[in-house]
């Protein structure tokens, strides 16, 4: 029985080579996706037809399996792949290459030495791309894009601990539409629907990569500034309630003026939860609601015992709740 | 416990088990700094034999933090199968990441990059892991297959441990290093190598140890 059968159909790449990293063995599935035949490779250095596989880890990674014999697994997160494999077919995955996961082991001559290193190659794209998939259905909002709030709760723990370890500033952001409610009775909801897509689209334009911008729940939105101080948060804060209020929101030929209401807190040394940041910014919201809307306060209150101190934000408020 | 280890060995067995151990981790250090780029020490090793449903307290009462340990698991196959455990210290990993980042063209620019992190560490902890079983093995004339590592926090590692590898009446024997990467310096790539071996593969070790002396007789 020749068993060299079942390397030629089964659904997996397989290379073997020796200590000289000339190709030894190389199965159908890798002449199929690499478009190199056995022939041409055969007693060939691997490096001459993949040159970028001469790197530290990969010859790191075959220094170990012909001295101890182990297995190497590489995984598809780490490596993305070892061999560049074009994809076949297009509109599976958003990548341009195969994503791989490879395993590279000994193999023995017929003294018992181990002088050949095989690897198998794994086509992992269909799991990658749905996980990918998976993980962004996970973490944004199906109605306007952004973040959801299981996300924002992960990096605001994240971004809370790393504060707590290198003591690096960080805000947040709390705002809502004002009069929301009053829109959607007048104009619908899908009408609603529209202004939270739309003012998703205004908002993020108006922020930084690396903050975090996150449907909090309804018309509210919460944004994580990492890295940002206090004069430095308002300052975005007041560019996002400009963003929106200057916004053209139209549906059905008719202009719907939306502003929002922005509570602003600061991570300080009295605030000792994430659940403590996003109520401090709460209750700088509600103060701009109780203040007349459309304005950004900024809480820089100290520790627990002291009287919360609310002070508004940088601007004068304009008076554009033309849902009102 | 030192009763059991002396039922199940001899105190000749358990002194040529230390000595193998020795020359294997010995040799698998000077390979392994060589393969890996950095100097690596490993101590002397320490052979005990534990009941395996006490191994868990056993090996979590050789740390004052167990549950904010990383433990690397794998497990590995033949005649002298058993489990490996790489254990580190909370924050240990970050030092042997350092090692292996500079030079490795390992870069991490994205969200995920805790994530990738453990895959650094897994992908060293297995060859650390396939170097030290895989000097053992040799010296027992063995011949070793792995599963792939898997990343355990301290903190779950009661419920994640593979129990059922073992039948939980039976003895485990554990040997235990201390790994030390000389470049990080101080503690901070330092961590504990496990490896247990269950009851089925005592009568194979004992009948190896035999082997292994008879060649200096």
């Amino acid at each position: 029985m020749n068993y060299e059968q079942i390397l030629n159909v089964v659904n997996l790449g397989v290379v073997v080579f020796d200590r000289e990293y000339k190709v030894c063995y190389w199965n159908r599935w890798m002449a199929m996706h690499s478009n190199i035949q056995s022939q041409t490779i055969i007693n060939r250095p691997i490096f001459d037809f993949f040159p970028d596989l001469n790197n530290p880890i990969f010859m790191r990674n075959c220094r170990s399996v012909l001295t101890f014999g182990n297995l190497i697994f590489l995984s598809q997160k780490l490596h993305k792949y070892l061999f560049p494999f074009k994809l076949i077919r297009s509109g599976i995955s958003p990548m341009e290459y195969m994503q791989q996961s490879c395993t590279m082991g000994p193999l023995r001559d017929s003294e018992n030495v181990i002088n050949y290193v095989f690897i198998t190659i794994q086509d992992v794209t269909e799991i990658v791309s749905y996980e990918q998939r998976l993980r962004e259905l996970n973490m944004t909002d199906g109605l306007t894009g952004m973040y959801n709030r299981r996300y924002l709760d992960i990096r605001i723990n994240e971004e809370f601990k790393r504060h707590q370890r290198f003591g690096r500033p960080m805000s947040l952001i709390l705002f809502d539409i004002d009069h929301f409610k009053k829109i959607n009775d007048t104009y619908g909801h899908q009408c609603g629907d529209y202004i939270l897509q739309d003012l998703s689209s205004a908002t993020l334009s108006a922020i930084r990569n690396v903050d975090i911008l996150a449907r909090y729940g309804g018309e509210e939105f919460c944004c994580l500034l990492p890295e940002t101080s206090s004069d430095k948060s308002v300052l975005i804060a007041e560019r996002l309630r400009k963003q929106v209020m200057e916004n053209s929101f139209r549906w059905n030929d008719a202009d719907v003026h939306v502003t929002i209401s922005l509570g602003v807190s600061v991570l300080t040394a009295g605030i000792d939860s994430p659940g403590a940041l996003i109520e401090r910014a709460d209750q700088a919201l509600y103060q701009a609601k109780d203040n007349g809307r459309n304005r950004v306060m900024l809480f820089d209150g100290g520790s627990y015992s002291e009287k919360p101190t609310l002070k508004t934000g940088i601007h004068e408020p304009e008076n554009q709740t033309s849902a009102d | 416990m030192g009763t059991a280890k002396n039922t199940i060995f001899s105190k000749f067995e358990i002194d040529t088990f230390q000595e193998i151990m020795n020359i294997g981790f010995g040799q698998a250090a000077a390979d392994l700094s060589e393969i890996m780029n950095v100097t690596l020490e490993l101590g002397i090793p320490y052979l005990n034999v534990v009941k395996i449903s006490d191994m868990i307290n056993y090996i979590k009462n050789e740390f004052k933090d167990f549950n904010n340990c990383s433990v690397i698991e794998q497990i590995y196959w033949g005649n002298s199968k058993g489990i490996a455990l790489l254990i580190f210290p909370f924050d240990t990993g970050k030092g042997i990441l350092s090692l292996f980042q500079e030079d490795s063209g390992y870069s991490f620019q994205s969200d995920n990059i805790d994530e990738l992190e453990k895959e650094v560490i897994i992908e060293v902890g297995n060859i650390l892991i396939g170097a030290c079983v895989g000097k053992i093995a040799e010296l027992l004339n063995d011949q070793i297959t792995y599963e792939p590592p898997r990343l355990i926090l301290g903190s779950t590692f009661h419920d994640a441990f593979l129990k059922g590898l073992f039948d939980t009446d039976s003895w485990a024997i554990l040997l235990k290093t201390v790994f030390q990467f000389d470049d990080a310096g101080d503690d901070e790539s330092s961590g504990y190598l496990f490896l247990i071996n269950s009851h089925e593969a005592i009568a194979y070790i004992r009948k190896s140890l035999q082997e292994f002396l008879e060649q200096y007789q």
